[in-house]
């Protein structure tokens, strides 16, 4: 697979041939699937995301001026749809979260399978999800394309448009927020103090 | 060892290196300390969130299955009305100043589709005043943050990126509308409004000294204060649309 497959089929799509439309959707589910999945924290908001987003690249097929690749354009759709479903959700209330042993973070990096490893792992999974439910919707859309897509900062300034010194910025605050409320994962050395 | 690396430095190095702090890390302990614990950090939040479920081979081809139906359906702007009542009627949506913008979309799209059943429908006459009112406010509340930057002075404004975040999702929905409504010249300064807004948005908090004048200047050399002012008086000053004839 490879982007001038995709051109071939896009162009075909923009025709109207849904079976080309079909070979995309194909061809990028997995993808944007795990981009939604990132983006909200849940299957069942990243399946509708998934669908919203393959409806719209769709519809906006007329759009697609064929400057970027069809996946990356795709992936912008899916961003903005993926910020959307977010403003439409209400708010996660704050939750307390017991603070975790100060060790946990190295356990977390060793792979070594362990049933004590296995339970410490599920609960900083879980403490790290709800520190990112409480983030602003831009700053967690800004880390995870960077941090979890690794996505470079120019092609996440057009996403989100704005300019890579804001995109640059966003994404300190996330980091800043949430060394600030994961706490043990800390060293004395947090962000939010330039100098130790 | 005269200056250490910022936090924004470290995060900068940890993403993309650089010659400066490259050579600065080689020399001193203490900010390789806190590069290493923010390596150690950004690993453990990457796993964490690395728990992507598996989608197999025929994940493709149950998209597929889901989506061909609805590949034929209205717009999507019919197809939000839903979503906006939902969102209307939010408590949190009702306590925010945005409720009248989603009010407005609502009342707005319910008239302007005319697949929407007809109990949903309102005059015209109320629409466009709705309409109008409520973009003339919001027109007026980006200029207030748009004016506070320009005469900032040496102000810190704190507030400034959270005002102009709850601002661009109305700006966006005013936006789509204007441009259903083949207004391009609001859709146009929307658009310009809407950029500027969300640079402002993501900007630090509070706002640098040379970021706000970076604002300042772009503010001035756009226009867009004397653009919304203008398209602002045109809305308070167009005449009221001729009621519908009666239909009974």
């Amino acid at each position: 697979m490879d982007g001038s497959d995709d051109e071939a089929l896009v162009a075909r799509a923009r025709e109207g041939d849904r079976e080309a439309f079909r070979q995309l959707v194909e061809r990028h589910s997995r993808n944007v699937f795990r981009l939604a999945y990132r983006l909200m924290g849940n299957e069942e908001d990243a399946e509708d995301v998934v669908q919203e987003s393959f409806l719209k690249a769709y519809r906006s097929l007329s759009r697609f001026e064929g400057k970027s690749m069809f996946g990356s354009w795709l992936f912008r759709i899916t961003t903005n749809c993926a910020l959307d479903a977010l403003r439409r959700k209400k708010p996660l209330e704050s939750k307390s979260l017991p603070l975790p042993d100060p060790d946990s973070a190295r356990e977390l990096v060793s792979h070594s399978p362990s049933p004590e490893r296995d339970v410490t792992g599920k609960q900083m999974a879980r403490r790290v999800s709800g520190a990112m439910e409480r983030l602003s919707q831009s700053e967690r859309t800004a880390f995870v394309l960077r941090h979890l897509e690794g996505r470079p900062i120019a092609e996440i300034a057009q996403t989100l448009g704005i300019r890579a010194g804001a995109t640059k910025n966003t994404i300190f605050r996330a980091v800043a927020k949430l060394r600030a409320e994961l706490g043990a994962l800390s060293n004395p050395h947090a962000l939010g103090t330039d100098r130790p | 060892m005269n200056e250490h690396l910022t936090d924004p430095e470290l995060l900068e190095h940890h993403h993309e290196g650089g010659r400066r702090s490259t050579s600065h890390l080689e020399a001193c302990t203490s900010c390789r300390a806190r590069l290493e614990a923010l390596d150690a950090f950004l690993q453990a939040v990457t796993l964490a969130r690395d728990d992507v479920p598996e989608r197999g081979d025929a994940y493709g081809r149950d998209v597929w299955r889901r989506i061909a139906p609805r590949l034929e359906e209205p717009p999507k702007a019919f197809s939000r009305v839903g979503d906006v009542l939902r969102e209307f009627f939010a408590p949190r949506t009702l306590m925010l100043a945005g409720g009248v913008a989603a009010l407005v979309v609502v009342a707005f799209l319910a008239g302007r589709v005319s697949r929407v059943p007809e109990p949903m429908a309102i005059s015209a006459e109320a629409r466009e005043r709705i309409l109008r009112a409520a973009v003339g406010e919001h027109l007026q509340r980006t200029q207030r943050v748009l004016l506070e930057l320009s005469n900032s002075g040496g102000q810190s404004l704190p507030s400034a990126p959270a005002r102009a975040e709850e601002l661009v999702g109305e700006s966006r929905l005013y936006r789509q509308t204007a441009l259903q409504n083949g207004d391009a010249a609001m859709a146009s300064l929307l658009d310009d409004l809407e950029r500027l807004l969300l640079e402002i948005a993501h900007a630090q908090t509070p706002l640098s000294a040379e970021e706000r004048d970076a604002f300042r200047l772009r503010i001035e050399k756009n226009g867009v204060l004397f653009k919304s002012r203008i398209l602002g008086s045109r809305i308070e000053r167009a005449p009221a649309p001729r009621p519908l004839p009666d239909r009974t």
